[in-house]
């Protein structure tokens, strides 16, 4: 096997294994609370801006995912694909450290006591989701924070309050990831390949997911999950996904 | 009965909410012809010798602004040459509320500082001209644009609203405000506050004239800027319907355009 091959499988099974050792208590805790937020019809509301904006697609809608999750995603910081040009990079990036662009995005949804808020964050020092963050706690709401931890503590801050996100968070969830991210260092390239925040996020979404979905079925609320026709057959998987949407906006729309 | 200068209306009918809307546009119209055909005529001469020199017309508006932008091109009966700007974060609202609602794209578009990493992108040379649209003229963005242009010695058009934008409280931290900045105005003379007529019992106006009015303005430049180019020897390749010209002709049309489109944005 060619060395970065190796390099970079072993950064992300160092990384597996230390979640698996060091954060399952964590998110066993995480995952009884969003069970029973989604349980009572709360929602946990899902944020990340950058490439963080994977993991709150990670978390639905997508297969074997399902309602409860009410995922933010802002065009402004997360749709940068362009790289250059209208819509490019730098653009998103400035926005996503504008003071008091947060409350205009909170602003627009009618938040209950019983929901949670869910950011990602590999920094955990962008200026709007550390804004997010104190917002939620500002309305008495349980904040978890997915970060790396490490990245966090070395990173400045950037907000004028001097905070980070983890200063706001009730739960961290360490995605364990090296300091900038990339994994793979090579030979006379002065800078490391290959980020390990995407495996690191999606692992632990999926294992924060598959819990919350065991405990609602324990409690005879078994969720709506969004299931292949390869798997449940052509009928039952149009009917799946309907009745997911369909969950998915009674729980949304609220009661107003 | 209500008499609008300029227009002629029919004594015998009663006058609906709808035709004071349409009398409203027209008087605009109107006015439009008797008072800014000299600037845009200045304006169109410059478009054209810029695109005429490979220059680009770089075209941008946030909010319904982004009506103006999209109507200079690419449509059907236009043609490469103007360069359309149009962020999301400031125009794509149509979520209303929820995430990309118009609440943050209205805050977006005050923000100072997010101009300069957008012009950032864009390679920008000195026959280049900027058109930039406000109907308030009080946008930060497009006022730093503004400013942005002229500092790298770039000619700035606008197209505003004077009367609205003299009522309206600059936000920029330069206290100016877009007609104020830029070097050519053309006015598209909306009423104060853009809506243009009063309904009894509600308290709101109703029916805005700025988009009728910019796009106006915009096809006056196009179809002038069209035959200065077309005079020069030079004449645009234009997109056009199959309807006009016949299947063949118009996706070759089309196909001219974008491969035009793309040499010009080469820089």
């Amino acid at each position: 096997m060619k060395q970065v091959y190796q390099d970079y499988v072993s950064a992300v099974n160092t990384i597996i294994q230390e979640i698996h050792t060091t954060q399952l208590d964590t998110i066993e805790e995480v995952s009884q609370l969003f069970a029973k937020t989604i349980a009572n019809d709360g929602l946990v509301h899902t944020y990340g801006s950058g490439h963080s904006r994977m993991a709150v697609e990670e978390v639905f809608p997508r297969y074997g995912s399902f309602p409860g999750f009410h995922t933010i995603v802002e065009l402004s910081m997360t749709f940068h694909n362009q790289v250059v040009g209208a819509n490019g990079q730098r653009q998103a990036m400035f926005i996503e450290n504008i003071e008091g662009l947060a409350a205009r995005i909170l602003r627009n949804f009618i938040i209950y006591d019983k929901d949670m808020f869910l950011f990602f964050s590999t920094s955990g020092v962008g200026s709007v989701v550390v804004e997010m963050a104190r917002e939620a706690k500002k309305m008495g709401q349980t904040v978890v924070v997915v970060t790396s931890v490490e990245n966090g503590k070395r990173s400045d801050a950037k907000h004028s309050s001097g905070k980070k996100l983890m200063d706001y968070a009730d739960y961290i969830i360490d995605t364990c990831v090296p300091i900038g991210d990339a994994a793979v260092t090579i030979d006379n390239l002065p800078y490391p390949v290959s980020p390990t925040s995407t495996i690191a996020n999606t692992l632990i979404v999926n294992l924060i997911k598959a819990r919350v979905a065991e405990l609602l079925t324990q409690m005879n609320k078994a969720p709506h999950v969004l299931t292949s026709s390869l798997i449940i057959g052509k009928e039952a998987s149009t009917q799946a996904f309907e009745d997911a949407y369909d969950d998915y906006r009674r729980r949304v729309l609220r009661n107003q | 009965m209500i008499e609008y200068e300029g227009v002629e209306t029919k004594e015998s009918q009663m006058t609906t909410i709808s035709q004071e809307y349409l009398y409203k546009s027209m008087k605009l119209l109107n006015k439009i012809e008797e008072t800014q055909l000299d600037v845009i005529e200045k304006v169109s001469q410059m478009f054209f010798e810029s695109i005429n020199n490979n220059g680009l017309v770089h075209v941008y508006g946030s909010g319904h602004s982004r009506m103006g932008v999209e109507e200079m091109f690419p449509r059907y009966g236009s043609f490469p040459g103007f360069h359309p700007i149009v962020e999301l974060s400031t125009t794509s609202y149509h979520q209303v509320v929820g995430a990309n609602g118009l609440s943050q794209a209205m805050f977006l578009e005050s923000v100072e500082g997010l101009a300069w990493h957008i012009l950032r992108n864009f390679e920008l040379k000195k026959q280049d001209v900027f058109l930039l649209f406000s109907t308030s003229g009080t946008g930060n963005v497009v006022i730093d644009m503004a400013l942005l242009a002229k500092e790298k010695g770039i000619p700035v058009v606008a197209i505003t609203g004077v009367e609205n934008s003299k009522n309206a409280k600059s936000k920029h931290s330069t206290n100016k405000k877009l007609y104020e900045v830029a070097d050519i105005v053309i006015d598209n003379f909306v009423p104060i506050g853009d809506a243009s007529t009063w309904i009894e019992g509600l308290k709101y106006p109703v029916g805005p004239l700025s988009t009728i009015t910019n796009s106006a303005i915009v096809n006056m430049i196009k179809v002038r800027v069209a035959e200065l180019l077309t005079q020069a020897g030079n004449p645009p390749v234009v997109i056009t319907g199959s309807q006009v010209i016949g299947e063949e002709a118009a996706k070759q049309a089309f196909d001219l355009v974008y491969q035009d489109y793309a040499k010009r944005m080469k820089r």
